[in-house]
């Protein structure tokens, strides 16, 4: 008959179960005498547990003999093998994305595409072997030549995944330099974007579903869990410069997730954005004031803290929360007093003039000559 | 690595281990006798087979069996709880079969045949046990390969394992032999069983 280990060890077990013996009680009322710790039917029982100690230290000991033995053969496996092995990815986010593999000589082992984009700068090019910095020049360089990267859109994102955090910090301190340098040569300006990533399942699965790479998947993670009403979907179909730009109209500045260096992107986008604020379609026209270029200047005092231009006395642009006020009666909330007119006024501590008739408020621009803070 | 860690640990039995609460230990030193009926049952087939693998009679493994159970009522207040309660009783039991063995010097075994069995069963006990409670033909024909054709090494190390559960490094503990070396007798025994049964 052909047995298996398992069949041979459930037959023995079964074969001796089945053997009848007699009854406990049988052994139970035969009398027995106490005993003394020393009889030869206790040899070797005291020294169970120590020789389970001793085995178990021996068993270590042969271990770690064992261990230290696979250890010098690895190690010099490991020397051969180590300009081959990866110990950093770098992914570039700008519309293309690259992942570039870097050992520990910081030369490119491997480079891939992350989307068409990158495959396309990746196609000109063969970086395996390259010196990193060599290799994210050379990337940046194919994006301003494919358009990905202008004066207007000069914005990308690095990404860093080293368990060595020494070796990180040097790579990430030099190439996002680097990179800076980069874009205010080639572009006049421009912002390098740059953080830490360890992908985990949940970022790798971001990646994969959205087609982005684990750094930029990592940052969006990160701004959806601020801002849960953000679309993932919305926001990995973006570059980097349509991605800063859509989050900065809802006051969320990109570089408040990551770290940065250079700021011309962003002094731009902040100006392209005031100047919609101001003349676009979003512009203010600011409260409607009635004036005369021979009337008085109307009596008021107010203080505006949120003005950036000049006024006079034609034509000025009030910011202000307060209501709409004449010369008769107003309603100023940062003057302790309540009414006043021509006639009757009183003073407060923050005027510097005082006559019955006219007066000049430090905080007013009724004088063509005054600057207005 | 793979070297490494095949050293350490091992399949268990696909038998179920024998679990002993250390608590019986005390109880039974205070004359409790449901705990001795307890540890009994829980115990005997083991202790019966080691028995039997040293001792390779069914008569001398009876009695060494109930030796050895006297034997653990007499010191079961010098047990100590240290978390290896099967391997203190086999160790008794252990002793108990080498001394029988001075004593007797007796190390023939005959034959197994259908009646001899029930027969070497019920003689000298008291226990009137029916034929067809004896077991499986098949699994009698293996323990008496076991017996018949390992060394006494090799059937303690495939008893211990088969029918208490006991992984390799515990029977290296209470046979005194490097892991290694049991695992390999173990592994040679099943071999020469499975060649054995498979023979016309």
């Amino acid at each position: 008959m052909k047995k298996t280990n398992d069949e041979i060890e459930i037959a023995i077990a079964r074969a001796v179960r089945a053997i009848p013996h007699q009854a406990p009680d049988q052994l139970w009322n035969i009398p027995v005498t106490q005993a003394e710790g020393s009889e030869w039917f206790l040899d070797s029982t005291d020294s169970i547990n120590a020789r389970y100690s001793i085995m178990s230290m021996a068993a270590a000991l042969r271990t770690v003999a064992l261990a230290a033995a696979l250890l010098v053969i690895t190690f010099g496996l490991r020397y051969y093998l180590r300009d081959t092995r990866n110990l950093a990815t770098i992914y570039l986010d700008i519309n293309p994305s690259v992942s570039l593999s870097v050992n520990r000589n910081e030369r490119v082992t491997n480079a891939t595409a992350g989307n068409a984009d990158g495959e396309k700068i990746l196609a000109e090019m063969d970086l395996k072997g390259t010196d990193v910095d060599v290799a994210v020049n050379a990337l940046i360089g194919a994006s301003i030549r494919y358009g990905y990267l202008d004066s207007e859109n000069a914005i990308l994102l690095l990404s860093f995944d080293c368990a060595n955090k020494e070796f990180q910090n040097v790579l990430q301190t030099r190439l996002t330099m680097q990179a800076s340098d980069n874009l205010t040569q080639e572009l006049g300006g421009g912002t390098v974007l740059d953080m830490e990533v360890s992908p985990d399942d949940s970022i790798d699965d971001l990646s994969t579903t959205y087609g982005i790479s684990p750094g930029k998947a990592a940052l969006l993670a990160k701004i959806v869990t601020d801002h849960p009403d953000l679309s993932m979907d919305t926001m990995a179909a973006m570059s980097m410069s349509e991605l800063a730009r859509y989050l900065l109209e809802m006051d969320i500045d990109l570089r408040d997730y990551t770290d940065h260096h250079g700021e011309g992107f962003f002094e731009d986008l902040y100006k392209e954005l005031l100047n919609d604020v101001y003349t676009g379609e979003h512009a203010d026209p600011g409260p409607d004031v009635p004036h005369d270029d021979n009337a008085a200047v109307p009596m008021r005092d107010w203080d505006d803290n949120d003005r950036d231009d000049d006024r006079d006395d034609d034509d000025w642009d009030d910011d202000r929360d307060d209501d709409d006020r004449d010369d008769d009666d107003w309603d100023d909330d940062d003057r302790d007093d309540d009414d006043r007119d021509d006639n009757d006024r009183n003073d407060d501590d923050d005027r510097d003039d005082d006559s019955d008739d006219d007066w000049d408020d430090d905080d007013r621009d009724d004088d063509s000559d005054d600057d207005r803070d | 690595m793979l070297l490494f860690l095949a050293v350490t640990d091992e399949k268990t039995s696909s038998n179920v281990r024998i679990v002993i609460d250390e608590n019986l230990f005390p109880q039974i030193a205070e004359g409790n006798r449901d705990s001795f009926v307890r540890l009994y049952e829980l115990t005997k087939d083991l202790v019966y087979a080691y028995s039997l693998s040293i001792l390779r009679n069914r008569d001398d493994a009876e009695d060494a069996m109930q030796d050895t159970y006297l034997k653990i009522r007499s010191a079961a207040h010098l047990y100590k709880p240290m978390g290896h309660p099967v391997a203190w009783i086999v160790t008794i039991a252990r002793n108990v079969c080498l001394m029988q063995l001075r004593e007797q010097r007796h190390t023939a075994w005959a034959p197994p045949d259908e009646n001899s069995d029930l027969q070497a069963a019920s003689a000298g006990t008291s226990c009137n046990v029916a034929p067809d409670s004896f077991g499986d033909a098949e699994d009698r024909l293996v323990l008496s390969k076991m017996l018949e054709l390992l060394s006494e090494e090799d059937r303690q190390i495939v008893v211990l394992h088969a029918v208490s559960g006991m992984k390799h490094r515990e029977i290296a503990q209470i046979m005194h032999l490097p892991v290694s070396t049991v695992l390999s007798k173990y592994r040679r025994s099943l071999q020469k069983l499975r060649t054995a049964l498979e023979e016309p």
